[in-house]
């Protein structure tokens, strides 16, 4: 999708536009701030917040960059804002000290819900189904090797290479969206 | 020490779930540590094995009803103000402001299509204990079951307006015969034109179930893409599609039990345990496991509206001879949890 059709429609307020760039961006800019501001609630508000300013204020505000990280920038500055205002936990704000200080690249390399889904589901498409299907057991229902081992009747170290395997490709095909996913390591 | 590239990726899996042995943790940590390149590739491994753990995340976020709230706070005391001038404008320049709108419609009509053509899909959950109820953006009604998953796009484009379910859920379609609604479970496949009914599609169960209150629906099962079996249903029908089997079978079922989940009722009209076993598993979220098999053919009949799994068990205690255990949930290396355990027995007198 042309970023010019986007912003020049976010300028006009054009709904249609406007609901597009919301549905598009709304979960993943949501999961971005959640590295910030360890809350769902607070993150949902911020993100509803910078959507009705960034309505309001379409007409009188030109966006330079990308629309993609016009947006994720701006949702980080406000994060921090927030931060700044709030006492929040001394870890979090010494990330996002670190972050603020050093010029990263995190709201660059962010994707959106839609993208990252594309990107796995292709990538587990391309997956042997044995393999495949290991992977996700591991992945989606939580249980432990052993216990894929069992259920399959297979050893565990059978369960570990698979997943191995399917891991080495993932890593291999995912590689443009990996810079965001660090992110989910701080989730944690 | 011979620890190669290979070896790491081999470990991996069981590294990062905590399950590897000392001696093989520590030769991990050595490798990481030996060199930048390492770890950078510790890191990517990381990354790729987190993305779906992004990916949840995401999901957990709803812009559907995000918008819905937002879509109140738009309306701008500003934008009536512009609205006044353009009036004013409009009375002074009225040739060339139409032929300027006729731009902008034309310029709308194009733009619009570009946006359908990048349809964003959208996935909702339910939890556990859960049940969600919400609007697609043709109108139809949905009502999702406990831990179960709908995806669908934000804007119906094409021939068929397509959804792909986990779990269970119950839809109120909009008519619309010109753009025929299509549920996705699996292989099976139920096509409506509008109309109201019941699809179940667990996971973890070779069988899935489509209930009919109301209207017609076709039932196809689709195997590489083809259509191998065919059926329809008529209201207070059940159809049900056997994995191992590959066939549908269709038969008369008394509706209101298979629909009281979305108003958070249970009920069992003289079902054998077995069915209720399963259902209450679903429910609850639970592992139910039934010692003595006798306990599968006892006859049940029930109404549950808001009780905790352990005041049902206490009920199912007092109303049949059998007697119940749990287990507590154990916590996995990984941060999840282990389904918690129910054993059934029979009574010891």
């Amino acid at each position: 999708m042309k970023d010019e059709l986007l912003t020049s429609g976010l300028a006009r307020r054009d709904k249609v536009v406007f609901d597009y760039i919301f549905n598009y961006y709304y979960s993943s800019l949501c999961a971005f701030s959640m590295q910030f501001l360890n809350d769902r609630n607070t993150v949902e508000d911020l993100v509803q917040d910078f959507f009705v300013s960034l309505w309001l204020e379409a007409p009188s505000h030109t966006i330079h960059s990308s629309l993609k990280s016009y947006l994720f920038t701006g949702i980080k500055n406000r994060c921090i804002d927030f931060c700044k205002h709030q006492k929040v936990e001394h870890k979090y704000r010494k990330y996002i000290f670190f972050t603020a200080t050093n010029e990263d690249d995190s709201a660059e390399h962010f994707v959106a819900e839609s993208e990252l889904r594309h990107a796995i589901e292709s990538c587990l498409e391309k997956l042997p189904p044995r393999c495949k299907e290991i992977f996700e057991m591991s992945r989606f229902s939580g249980l432990s090797n052993q216990e894929i081992a069992i259920k399959l009747g297979l050893s565990k170290r059978t369960v570990e290479l698979q997943i191995s395997n399917g891991l080495k490709i993932l890593r291999k095909e995912l590689i443009e969206y990996l810079p965001v996913c660090l992110v989910a390591l701080l989730l944690q | 020490m011979n620890f190669s590239i290979d070896r790491f990726d081999e470990l991996f899996p069981g590294y990062f779930a905590g399950e590897l042995s000392d001696e093989d943790r520590i030769n991990m940590d050595h490798w990481r540590n030996a060199s930048p390149e390492n770890e950078l590739h510790y890191i990517d491994s990381v990354k790729a094995w987190e993305s779906m753990t992004l990916l949840r995340e995401m999901e957990n976020f709803n812009s559907f009803e995000a918008l819905q709230k937002v879509n109140g706070r738009l309306k701008t005391p500003g934008s009536a103000r512009w609205m006044n001038v353009l009036k004013m404008a409009a009375a002074i320049f009225v040739l060339p402001l139409l032929a300027y709108s006729g731009y902008l419609t034309q310029h709308n009509f194009t733009l619009k299509k570009m946006l359908e053509e990048h349809v964003v899909t959208q996935t909702i959950t339910s939890r556990q204990g859960m049940v969600t109820q919400f609007l697609l953006a043709d109108g139809t009604k949905v009502w999702l079951n406990s831990n179960s998953e709908l995806q669908f796009p934000t804007y119906f484009i094409g021939d068929f307006r397509e959804v792909k379910l986990k779990g269970e859920a119950y839809f109120e379609v909009t008519k619309n015969k010109h753009q025929p609604f299509r549920v996705n479970a699996k292989e099976l496949r139920v096509e409506v034109l509008g109309t109201s009914f019941d699809v179940a599609n667990y996971q973890d169960e070779t069988m899935q179930e489509v209930i009919l209150v109301e209207g017609k629906v076709g039932l196809s099962v689709r195997q590489d893409d083809k259509s191998t079996e065919n059926s329809f249903l008529q209201p207070g029908q059940r159809g049900v599609y056997c994995e191992k089997t590959g066939k549908i079978v269709t038969d008369e079922v008394h509706v209101d039990k298979y629909i009281a989940w979305r108003d958070g009722n249970l009920i069992f009209r003289d079902d054998k345990m077995a069915e209720v076993v399963k259902r209450l598993s679903r429910w609850f979220n639970v592992e139910i496991v039934i010692n003595d098999p006798e306990i599968k053919g006892y006859i049940y009949k029930a109404n549950f509206r808001n009780e905790n799994l352990e005041q049902v068990l206490n009920l199912l205690k007092i109303s049949a001879p059998i007697d119940f255990s749990m287990t507590e949930r154990k916590a996995l290396p990984n941060g999840e949890f282990t389904r918690q355990r129910v054993f059934l027995s029979k009574k010891r007198t």
